[in-house]
């Protein structure tokens, strides 16, 4: 490198040095400001329509099957008149006997009673005489047994207790206290033991307990004498509950042109949809009503909640469609709709028509469904797009893309 | 060794961009860009019209005699009060111009490529208003944003047939974009945000004719005319469409009354009103006509290390306005340089205060500008 050559590397680099201390100390950008209008900001228009699409649902079906109450993560007992319904469990089978410190067998002499849990997880309120009457079921109840075949059981003669729910309790496990005699054919019955719960109140309540597929569930405990060496001990086990559901009034059938949702086993109606193209892919939907008129009056335990869910689809194939797994984060696409309620059904789907824009993959469709699926022997009944005057319709707010129309 | 600092340089110089923002560049085609190298900025532009770091005059670029660079940098902090309002701590920076050039080998030409904002276009404001939505007030909060502008490239040639007559000519293409965004939120979350973005496209093409002349020793003449076309726009967010661009004339002196003194004055004219028929179909807004005077003085050799003192002034008007109203822009300005190299390589600094009023507004705004100039 020559003499000036150097000079000239030796001065850009200072020149650079220079330059880049400004530019650092000059980098930070700060446009942001209110705007003056009119006359001070730009010349543009987000223009909001709304619009209500009334034939917007096509090709609407109901499905049963998915769920019945053995697979539900509660079972609500009610005490309504055809919508009663009472809980059945039939607990893991006891051992025939207990084991020492030792391994050694050790003989049960007597047994002295048992102690039944029930972990309530919601309740109905303003009943201060609610309690749980538990009865003794045959052990071979299973799946298939129905509130008619198990109606001789739930009678005084079978009852083993009843238990009190206090005002004060909203979520707690409560006991029960049985004698030796509340299960006068355990070792007949292979040391199977089952139950069935009702409700008993002056007034229509209901009571949900916990279950296999939860977080809660029944438990059974047995407390025995047993023989060791030359005394007697008392010993205890317990037992959780290895089958355990609810059987239920059948409800009267729907009407014809009517969708339902929920109900034993449960049912789910998938709802495709009409829209315009202009507005999914060429507008900025900022909220999309579904709006479902009701077919019946919700009816369901007085003072409960029904939770309606709607999710997108990644493929129609009728009852077996697979959802798009929703976002936990996102609290659209459900609405509670309170027992008792004749009001359409506003259910908000924004985030699934927004889901929509440009995707030619997922069907534009769309699955009704309990959100508490099978708990209780309730269903919506909502009309159809069969039913002209009262069919699903969609309230769009959008805003269309620059350059389009809308 | 020379190639490699002559390309540093240029990379230094990072893709355009226009020059400062300002809130009148919400009006039109955005704030028009200042044509000058940091030395002309320094001294008010009063040497714009025989600066060859300035891409206004192109018989100008004779004046480089070797193989040069220059790049210049600008940052902005800037404030402003509307009616009630008032907004201040804004700053942004950009990168307004560069150039290259050297002489044509075997010729008396000299060829100069350069780039300047022509027009910036870069704004983010946001309101607040409340809307009716299904028969409920519900509060909005709106976002408009644009960052760019339009840019001119010239590439010009000079001539030298005399010792003191030089001539030039040039052609420049116009160009640029601005992404647009904008921008809702509902006070209520039942609603979805909006988010809606757009790159408009901005293409035009320009001719230059220049003469420079030294009738003495101590005087230099500039005299330059100039002719921008239809500028073609796409897909703009914010209402603006296609415009006529303007005609202009630039004429300015450089006196050297003493050896290490140096004044310039130079004014240009331009006919912005030709866009006044587009603008009003789009924009609502008006076109005038503009001029921009400026003189100044270079001191040589006052500050310690012989660093030169340039001070300068300017008054101009400004294209666009929301009403009848044409705004002003004064500017007071100084600045000097760092010599390296025997005068091979420099770095001008120029620091201005500017004030516009006009139409509602005041803007009041510090700018500081770095350019480095090397010669290899």
């Amino acid at each position: 490198m020559n003499g000036t050559g150097a000079r000239v590397a030796g001065a850009a680099r200072r020149g650079a040095a220079y330059g880049a201390l400004l530019g650092a100390l000059a980098c930070q950008e700060s446009l942001t400001a209110p705007g003056v209008c009119p006359d001070y900001c730009p010349t543009t228009e987000i223009a909001v329509h709304d619009t209500v699409v009334l034939a917007a649902v096509t090709r609407d079906s109901s499905y049963r099957g998915y769920r019945s109450s053995w697979q539900a993560t509660r079972v609500q007992v009610t005490s309504a008149g055809d919508l009663l319904s009472h809980a059945v469990v039939r607990f893991i089978r006891f051992t025939p006997e207990f084991y020492g410190d030792d391994g050694s067998v050790l003989a049960i002499v007597s047994t002295d009673s048992f102690v039944v849990s029930l972990p309530v997880q919601a309740r109905s309120v303003g009943d201060s005489t609610l309690a749980l009457a538990v009865y003794r079921l045959p052990a071979d109840i299973d799946t298939l047994s129905s509130l008619a075949a198990l109606a001789p059981f739930f009678d005084d003669s079978m009852l083993l207790g009843t238990v009190r729910i206090p005002d004060s309790l909203v979520s707690d496990t409560v006991s029960l206290v049985v004698g030796s005699e509340g299960f006068p054919t355990l070792v007949e019955d292979s040391l199977v033991a089952a139950i069935g719960v009702a409700i008993r109140s002056d007034s229509a309540a209901f009571v949900e307990l916990g279950t296999r597929e939860g977080s809660e569930w029944s438990r059974l405990a047995r407390y025995v004498t047993v023989k060791v060496g030359d005394s007697t001990e008392v010993r205890t086990d317990a037992r959780d509950a290895y089958l355990d559901g609810s059987v239920a009034a059948d409800l009267a059938a729907a009407p014809a042109e009517a969708l339902v949702v929920g109900g034993l086993p449960s049912a789910r109606s998938i709802l495709r949809l009409v829209l315009p193209d202009a507005i999914v892919d060429s507008s900025d939907v900022v909220r999309a009503t579904l709006i479902l008129p009701l077919a019946d009056t919700v009816r369901g335990a007085v003072g409960d909640t029904l939770w309606l869910r709607a999710d997108g689809l990644l493929a129609d194939v009728g009852g077996k469609s697979p959802f798009v797994p929703p976002d936990p984060r996102d609290t659209r696409g459900l609405v509670g709709v309170p027992v008792g309620s004749g009001d359409p059904i506003r259910l908000d789907i924004t985030s699934l028509i927004r889901a929509w824009r440009g995707n030619e993959k997922n069907p534009r469709s769309l699955m009704l469904w309990l959100r508490d699926e099978a708990q209780a022997p309730v269903e919506l009944r909502l009309w159809s797009s069969r039913n002209a005057a009262a069919a699903p319709s969609i309230w769009l707010t959008y805003v269309p893309l620059p350059g389009e129309g809308g | 060794m020379r190639r490699v600092a002559l390309l540093a340089v240029l990379l230094a110089a990072p893709s355009a961009v226009a020059a400062q923002s300002s809130v009148y560049g919400v009006l039109g085609l955005g704030l028009p860009g200042r044509p000058v190298g940091i030395q002309a900025r320094a001294m008010g532009g009063g040497i714009g019209a025989v600066d060859p770091a300035s891409p206004v005059n192109p018989a100008a670029v004779v004046a480089f005699g070797g193989l040069s660079a220059v790049t210049t940098m600008t940052s902005v902090y800037r404030s402003y009060s509307a009616g009630a309002q008032a907004v201040s701590g804004l700053r942004d920076t950009r990168f307004p111009g560069a150039v290259l050039a050297g002489p044509v080998p075997g010729t008396q030409l000299t060829f100069a490529l350069s780039y300047v904002g022509y027009a910036d276009r870069t704004f983010d404001v946001q309101t607040s208003d409340t809307v009716v939505l299904r028969n409920e007030a519900v509060a909005v909060d709106d976002r408009a944003r644009s960052i760019g502008g339009v840019v001119d490239v010239r590439a010009a040639l000079g001539w030298n047939p005399r010792p003191r007559v030089w001539l030039g000519a040039a052609v420049h293409i116009l160009s640029g974009s601005t992404r647009e965004d904008v921008g809702r939120s509902f006070g209520d979350s039942a609603y979805a945000s909006v988010a809606q973005t757009r790159f408009a496209g901005y293409s035009a093409r320009g001719v230059s004719v220049g003469t420079l002349v030294t009738p003495a020793n101590w005087l230099r003449i500039g005299l330059a005319a100039r002719q921008d076309f239809r500028l073609n726009t796409t897909a703009s967010l914010f209402g603006i469409g296609d415009m006529d661009l303007p005609f202009s004339v630039t004429a300015g002196a450089l006196m050297v009354p003493a050896p290490a003194v140096r004044v310039g004055v130079t004014g240009t004219w331009a006919r912005w009103s030709r866009a006044d028929d587009d603008l009003a179909a789009f924009d609502g807004g008006s076109a005038f006509d503009t001029y921009d005077v400026g003189a100044g003085v270079e001191l040589g050799g006052l500050l310690l290390g012989g660093m030169p003192v340039r001070l300068g002034a300017r008054h101009s008007t400004l294209p666009f306005s929301p009403t009848d109203d044409q705004p002003s822009e004064v500017g007071f300005s100084g600045g000097t340089a760092l010599i390296f190299a025997g005068g091979l390589a420099a770095i001008d600094l120029a620091l201005e205060r500017v004030r516009r009023d006009g139409a509602g507004v005041s803007e009041r705004a510090w700018q500081i500008s770095v350019g480095l100039r090397v010669r290899p």
